[in-house]
């Protein structure tokens, strides 16, 4: 193979230049990504063959023809299908997945920040590599979600782009106060705006703004009760009409959009009037609340990775505190059936997988749990990528494989419309332009 | 009957090679050669050198050691293998950028996860350097904590450590975080939490705290230093009896005790207070030296510091004026004392004050100690088996031998007869585990 031999050799020229100059700016680099099929992450088919040029982090060029600039390193990928690095938009990347619930607990209290954000830095990798190049991380403590964001940014440790949301907004024990069923008194002080704990609609509009002055990029609220908060009904609304017009006023003034746990049907209404981007599991959501969601253009989120996580945790005979388990198995047996509904009804749906309920890393696992209940895979891929995209407000940058996007970009084995669990054998990982991991090089 | 002996021998294997699901991982033995080997105690090198290790313990060394079947051996050719080096004063959950006000300023606004991440570089660079341990010597919001139980949960690489948490010393001293700031500026002023302590009972108070929060070691500020803002270099900062307080407790509670050093008088109340090791010791009079000699106390010169220091000068990069006068008078006495203590055999551990230079180049510190007249041999002790001494963990590291824990390195070529190979590590292994190997044959 003669003119591979002669590509080798431009390549490892191509690699040697940059040792050259040690202090100039870095020489342009331009690497031609190839294989047999290409998503663009909007179209309603793939392409055959596939071909993206990308020139310092950027794409100049995607489909399934390009010139092929000289001095260009060439990646071929063969068999392999190129995709949009993938979006999670439900993420808890600073919380740990645990098989031993009492040890998570008292690890919440015993830890230091420091090593909790150490520990993050784990899971950011994992799901990286899973071809995750982007997540709306949904709720944290501490600022450990700032800090990894910008450690992540500024190249210190390897992990996906993320939109943080600092802490979520709810009520005084409700899903997201963080009291976590511990006795009245014990920390001191109870929980407040500074937690995003609020109640009435001032204090929530002070926790928005406070969330934001300390580096959210989203805005999470908890309109309802949840699975795995201890004290709370897992369906019950938690937040007036009053409170989530205040919040959502607030984020939008502030321009940041609003995404929202609603398991309950009242709750997720109240939140829909209220203009939230996005309704996250909605677990009992009923026929008046789809129509409403497909009336705003709101976004169901649904999470079915959380439900796969906990229903593990039941089979393996786990540890969950009663409360919790009962909870877990209504949401479980209501939310497959809600989200075949909302398909039904042309409500969009992004991906979000609530990682930490389940180990970090499986995140793909939701396009094919949404593509079992009716989904088609065409538009599961498509909710992975250029539709999260659009939920995140960054689809002007991220989210297609098209010129001057941003070059995330990742590859599968095989064709993933014939068999959507490739998505689950990302191979070959790049974000910006910086290759992270490629299973198929020499 | 022999008949029965291999249908018996048949099942034994059959039983240990069948695959089972919860069973201990296999034994891994790696015999690892040389063409020469420094015990960390010895005043030679060995020629060959061979270590054996099994499941992270040196089970043998030395040219007769046994080759076990099934081992894997790594032989690393013309170079010298060391017990993994030891700092024994670094500090690293501390940034320093070329760029002085822009790090005071991210100090203020970096959240502690964001500054726990970037320490991950620090860690990981300190290591590939060939320093399998760390004694840590100030911090702050536990962030050294954090990072020693990250790397020893394999979370992240780095150098076993041991921590400090917050330094102890007076209000206003040199491990008064807050000195510099207008009063008032941040709601209260620094205390027993943050390390600064008043008298006796408080400094007690402090000890118990560190104690209680992770504190490997006790770190204290005896004396004035050169990069804080508002403090003489040298002026003894802490009272005798504050500096009993802080020893009694920390020995009490099984930690050594440091105490950062310039001034002689500073230096003589903790020698007295029976200090493990004064680090810097600037100004140490004859008196002071002596009296180190004679209570086996260590110093711990940090020759490094000055280097980072003054190559920051060198390029016009920015120091506080204060800041810069008292670097230059530490600089000019430091290289005089440790000459004097050299001559008085006053125990000497290696360490850095790493943060003070660029993390990674912490084997500088070894020809710098040989360039002021340390003989190549002892600097390499400096940095083994008596910084194990001083760190209190000799029974389990410092040196390669049987039974100690498998944190080997090698360098290029013959490291006594060029001290600067250590600067040039190119296999380290720690615990067993190895994490950089440059000779390394393509990976199978």
């Amino acid at each position: 193979m003669p003119r591979k031999s002669v590509c080798f050799f431009f390549v490892s020229l191509v690699l040697l230049l940059p040792a050259v100059s040690q202090s100039q700016k870095p020489a342009s680099k331009t690497i031609v990504l190839k294989a047999a099929r290409l998503f663009d992450g909007k179209s309603n088919a793939l392409v055959t063959p596939g071909v993206v040029v990308v020139t310092d982090g950027k794409i100049v060029a995607a489909g399934t023809s390009a010139a092929t600039p000289s001095g260009a390193e060439i990646i071929d990928l063969g068999d392999a299908t190129l995709l949009p690095g993938f979006i999670d938009a439900h993420t808890h990347v600073t919380m740990m997945n645990s098989d031993d619930w009492k040890q998570n607990k008292l690890d919440g209290l015993q830890k230091t920040v420091a090593e909790m954000a150490l520990d993050a830095s784990v899971n950011a990798k994992v799901t990286l590599m899973a071809g995750f190049t982007t997540v709306r991380d949904v709720g944290s403590r501490d600022f450990l979600d700032v800090g990894l964001r910008n450690a992540i940014r500024n190249g210190k440790v390897p992990g996906p782009r993320m939109l943080v949301s600092v802490h979520a907004i709810g009520a005084t024990g409700g899903h997201c106060d963080g009291s976590d069923g511990f006795r009245s008194g014990l920390f001191g002080k109870e929980t407040g705006p500074e937690e995003g704990v609020v109640n009435g609609a001032d204090q929530a509009r002070y926790a928005v703004r406070l969330a934001h002055k300390y580096g959210a990029d989203v805005i999470k609220t908890c309109a309802s009760g949840g699975v795995l908060s201890p004290t709370d009904d897992v369906d019950t609304p938690q937040l007036t009409q009053e409170e989530l017009n205040a919040i959502v006023d607030e984020a939008h003034a502030l321009r940041l959009r609003v995404a929202t746990h609603a398991h309950g049907a009242e709750a997720a209404k109240r939140a829909i009037r209220a203009g939230v981007t996005s309704i996250e599991h909605g677990s009992f959501l009923d026929d008046e609340a789809l129509d409403m969601m497909k009336q705003h253009g709101t976004y169901l989120v649904p999470t079915l990775m959380a439900v796969q996580g906990l229903q593990e945790q039941l089979d393996k005979g786990v540890y969950l505190p009663p409360a919790i388990e009962a909870k877990a198995r209504a949401a479980i047996a209501a939310i497959r059936l809600t989200f075949q509904r909302a398909i039904a009804k042309g409500v969009k749906v992004g991906l979000g997988t609530d990682a930490a309920v389940y180990p970090h890393g499986r995140n793909a696992e939701e396009f094919h749990q949404m593509a079992d209940l009716g989904l088609k895979p065409i538009d599961a891929l498509k909710a992975g990528t250029s539709a999260d995209a659009e939920l995140l407000g960054i689809f002007n940058k991220i989210g297609t494989l098209e010129a001057n996007k941003i070059a995330d970009v990742v590859a599968v084995p095989g064709n993933p419309l014939e068999n959507i669990r490739q998505t689950e054998h990302v191979f070959f990982v790049m974000k910006e332009g910086i290759v992270y991991k490629n299973d198929r090089a020499k | 009957m022999h008949k029965l002996f291999v249908f018996l021998a048949v099942l034994c294997f059959a039983a240990l090679s069948a695959p089972a699901q919860q069973t201990k991982p296999a034994t891994k033995t790696y015999v690892l050669k040389a063409a020469r080997l420094f015990d960390g105690k010895s005043d030679a090198l060995v020629k060959p050198g061979i270590v054996v290790v099994t499941d992270g313990k040196i089970v043998a060394v030395g040219a007769n050691a046994t080759v076990p079947a099934g081992a894997e051996v790594i032989d690393l050719g013309d170079a010298t293998l060391l017990p993994g080096f030891m700092d024994a004063h670094t500090h690293l959950t501390d940034e320093s950028s070329d760029d002085w006000k822009q790090d005071t300023i991210a100090g203020l606004e970096k959240t502690v996860a964001e500054k726990a991440l970037d320490s991950t570089v620090n860690a990981r660079k300190t290591l590939m350097g060939g320093f399998t341990t760390v004694r840590d010597v100030g911090s702050s919001d536990y962030l050294d904590v954090g990072l020693r139980n990250a790397i020893r949960n394999g979370k992240v690489v780095g150098p076993r450590m041991l921590v400090a948490t917050y330094a102890i010393g007076s209000t206003g001293g040199h491990c008064d975080e807050f000195a510099g700031y207008r009063a008032g500026l941040f709601g209260h002023e620094t205390g027993p939490l943050q390390g600064v302590a008043n008298g006796a009972d408080q400094i007690r108070y402090a000890v118990r705290l560190a104690h209680k929060y992770g504190a490997d070691v006790i770190k204290t500020c005896a004396s004035g230093g050169v990069l804080s803002l508002t403090d003489d270099v040298d002026t003894p900062q802490l009272t005798q009896e504050e500096l009993n307080a802080l020893v009694d407790e920390a020995h009490a509670l099984r930690r050594k005790a440091a105490a950062h050093c310039h001034g002689a008088e500073a230096a003589k109340r903790a020698i007295r207070a029976g200090i493990d090791s004064l680090e810097h010791g600037s100004f140490l009079d004859d008196e002071a030296l002596d009296m180190m000699k004679a209570h086996g106390t260590f110093l711990v010169p940090t020759l490094m510091a000055v280097v980072g220091e003054q190559e920051r000068i060198a390029r016009g990069l920015y120091f506080p004026p204060v800041i810069l006068a008292k670097a230059n008078a530490a600089s000019a006495a430091v290289h005089k004392t440790f000459q004097t203590a050299l001559s008085k055999g006053v125990k000497i551990g290696l360490g850095t004050d790493a943060a003070v230079y660029p993390h990674g180049r912490n084997a500088e510190e070894f020809h710098q100690m040989v360039d002021l007249g340390m003989k190549p041999i002892d600097a390499l002790k400096a940095g083994t088996s008596a910084d194990a001494e001083l760190l209190g963990l000799s029974d389990k590291l410092g040196t390669l031998e049987a039974n100690k824990i498998a944190d080997v390195v090698a360098v290029p070529g013959d490291v006594v007869e060029n001290i600067r190979q250590t600067e040039k590590v190119f296999f380290v292994m720690k615990e067993g585990t190895i994490y950089r190997n440059d000779r390394a044959t393509s990976p199978r």
